[in-house]
């Protein structure tokens, strides 16, 4: 319960941090040039801008903190975050096809599917119609990797 | 030239074979993509963008995109009635009552009602769109760049003030779409900011990969964080046709809403204001307040359904005219369609109507088209998109993250991309559990680095001089605006304030949604 109140706090200092890692970046860049019509004025404002509302956001949290949300499930997202790595690594070196084959197999058991065989023939159908429709009809380039097409 | 002139040319070109075969594979793909639940018209389009690269017919393309839109905005309205799970929050009133009269077996009635609804307010708002138009655009002419530096700025404060629960989570979200926006080259000086040192971020971060990463990746993250809690049942159709569609009663009690929801949809719309979120739920409120029969709203009236979507639709058509007459975005929708202007290297504006009328008036004679064949496909393709909806939840969002991730790829041809598309998404996911609004982002991304251009071209002009500011009355009538925006929301605060009431009983602050 506690952890779920703070959770709210922790996010607006987060953001506070951030903020100020990047007002102190644009700062940096600007080099004291903060001329209006030059190009280092909008970095600094923006991240100032940040840096303010963060803090009102953060002051607003600890006086009077958000009704504490349902805690998310973490796992289903890791796991759907995982295959989109491995996705995004294989897709230039297995091609779209395969990859894109294991993903939605993989996914789909991530998101709680019970039908293997049913997953396994969409892995299938749906990244060729796919393939063959945005390499042949389209002129799109995709990556063919590894299988012969 | 006159505006009737120039609408039947548009006609002229668009009632060929091919164009109208481009209208109708626009809607159909709209309807199908909008119907999934979750996917809005924003991400509709930009899921859909890579399809136009290799066109090289910037009228086709966007008599298709027209379709694409006005469609989304039709089968989100199925989803939101059979479904409850509205994809974007212009179609949550139409959720709340369209979804009971659904599970009350009028599921056809609120499906008609919102379908021809959507076609009266498209049609007369298409028409307030080809008369004012132009004029519009006359006026831009007039326009220096300072005005467009306090317009954008009334366009992105007011959406951040009215949409969304917090105004502090919403400036938030603005500023860091405003931070995105300024990652890459600077367009004047050619300098590098915020890129960290790396080569990736040097060519800025792309519309396309960011609503992809938000709308598309956040939103499937979202949906595995709290897997079983969403709704999944599909409301059924009655069967049998025997009663058609609407009952006498339904239309009498519809037409005055359609039209009222079409008054407020078209204004609310041209305004920058943030698209159709603010007048859907005015319409909502209205009809509530007018009915006599007031029990009924929250149990299925039939009211609450016509005017909003009628709404909806009209400020469609609405948020075209800043679009078109001045380049200005005020949705994210309108934000993803500026996007694919500059694809084809078209700039809206002002020239806009003088260098490409035949593409301006094919794309308003479009939108016609794609009512009627809306109108056509809709309600007798029903049974097709409930089965679309009924697709198991597992094969959807890992279809939707094929696309999302084909997309981006297919788009900017590069896998780094891709990660940064995911890391949005991780963002957007985040912002989803904290209930931050996801449509400040787009527009600060879109209009930040607009604003900035004109900023420093208008001190350019003036020679440094900040006055160029405050020296034309439309300039300064604008910035006064945006300060007016941030203060709506906090008005009855205010005034209870003012009236001498405790802290404790403070009527909340005025929403109108809760996500793009």
């Amino acid at each position: 319960m506690g952890a779920v109140r703070r959770s709210g706090v922790v996010l607006a200092a987060a953001l506070l941090l951030t903020g100020a890692a990047l007002l102190v970046s644009a700062l940096r860049a600007a080099g004291g040039d903060l001329a209006l019509r030059g190009p280092r004025l909008a970095p600094v404002v923006v991240s100032a801008a940040w840096v303010v509302i963060a803090a009102l956001y953060l002051l607003r949290q600890l006086r009077a903190p958000d009704e504490p949300r349902e805690p998310a499930g973490l796992r289903a997202p890791a796991g759907v975050a995982a295959c989109l790595a491995g996705f995004a690594v294989a897709l230039e070196y297995a091609g779209f096809i395969l990859s894109a084959a294991v993903f939605v197999v993989a996914v789909a058991r991530v998101l709680g599917s019970r039908h293997p065989l049913r997953d396994a023939i969409v892995a299938v159908v749906l990244p060729t119609v796919v393939y063959l429709a945005f390499t042949r009809l389209l002129d799109i380039f995709l990556p063919a990797g590894v299988l012969p097409l | 030239m006159n505006v009737l002139g120039d609408l039947l040319s548009g006609f002229g070109t668009v009632l060929s074979p091919e164009y109208l075969l481009y209208a109708a594979i626009g809607v159909t793909l709209g309807t199908f993509v909008g119907v999934l639940p979750g996917i809005g018209p924003a991400l509709t389009i930009a899921l859909l963008l890579p399809v136009t690269f290799s066109l090289d017919d910037p009228i086709g393309t966007f008599i298709m995109f027209a379709g694409i839109y006005y469609g989304a905005m039709y089968g989100g309205s199925t989803t939101s009635i059979l479904l409850n799970t509205p994809g974007e929050s212009a179609s949550v009133a139409t959720a709340i009552e369209g979804h009971q009269m659904a599970r009350r077996g009028r599921a056809k009635a609120a499906l008609a009602t919102a379908a021809i609804g959507s076609f009266v307010a498209g049609t007369i708002s298409t028409l307030l769109l080809s008369i004012f138009a132009q004029p519009v655009a006359k006026l831009a002419t007039t326009f220096r760049a300072a005005d467009y530096f306090a317009l954008s700025l009334v366009a992105m404060v007011a959406v951040t003030a009215l949409v969304g629960r917090s105004l502090l989570r919403g400036l938030l979200s603005l500023v860091l779409g405003l931070f995105l926006g300024l990652v890459g080259i600077d367009a004047l000086t050619g300098q590098a900011r915020f890129t960290f040192g790396t080569m990736e971020l040097l060519e800025g971060i792309d519309i396309v990969v960011v609503i992809v990463g938000l709308f598309a990746i956040g939103e499937t993250l979202y949906v595995a964080s709290r897997l079983g809690a969403l709704p999944e049942h599909v409301e059924p159709l009655e069967p049998g046709t025997a009663h058609g569609w609407m009952t006498r009663d339904d239309w009498r009690r519809s037409w005055a809403p359609w039209l009222r929801g079409t008054a407020l949809g078209f204004p609310f719309g041209a305004l920058p204001s943030g698209g159709a979120d603010v007048p859907t739920f005015l319409s909502y409120t209205y009809e509530k307040h007018r009915a006599k029969n007031r029990e009924e709203f929250g149990r299925g009236a039939i009211e609450g359904v016509a005017g909003p979507e009628a709404a909806n639709n009209a400020a469609f058509s609405g948020v075209l005219v800043p679009l078109l007459t001045l380049g200005i975005p005020t949705s994210a929708t309108a934000a993803v369609m500026l996007a694919a202007f500059q694809i084809f290297n078209l700039q809206p504006g002002p020239q806009l109507f003088d260098n490409s009328p035949e593409l301006v008036w094919a794309l308003i004679a479009s939108l016609y088209v794609g009512n009627v064949l809306l109108l056509a496909l809709n309600l007798p393709l029903i049974r097709i998109w409930v089965k679309v909806l009924q697709i198991p939840r597992p094969i959807l969002y890992a279809g939707i993250l094929v696309f999302a991730t084909l997309g981006v790829y297919a788009s900017t041809g590069s896998v780094n991309q891709v990660f940064i598309a995911y890391a949005v998404g991780v963002v957007g996911f985040g912002m989803r559990h904290f209930d931050f609004p996801i449509a400040p982002v787009i527009l600060g991304l879109i209009l930040g680095p607009m604003m900035e251009v004109q900023f420093r071209r208008a001190l350019l002009v003036s020679d440094g001089d900040l006055s160029v500011f405050v020296t034309r009355p439309l300039t300064v009538g604008m910035l006064l605006l945006a300060v007016v925006a941030v203060l709506v929301p906090y008005l009855p605060r205010i005034v209870a304030r003012l009236r001498g009431r405790r802290a404790g009983d403070e009527p909340r602050k005025l929403t109108f949604a809760e996500e793009d």
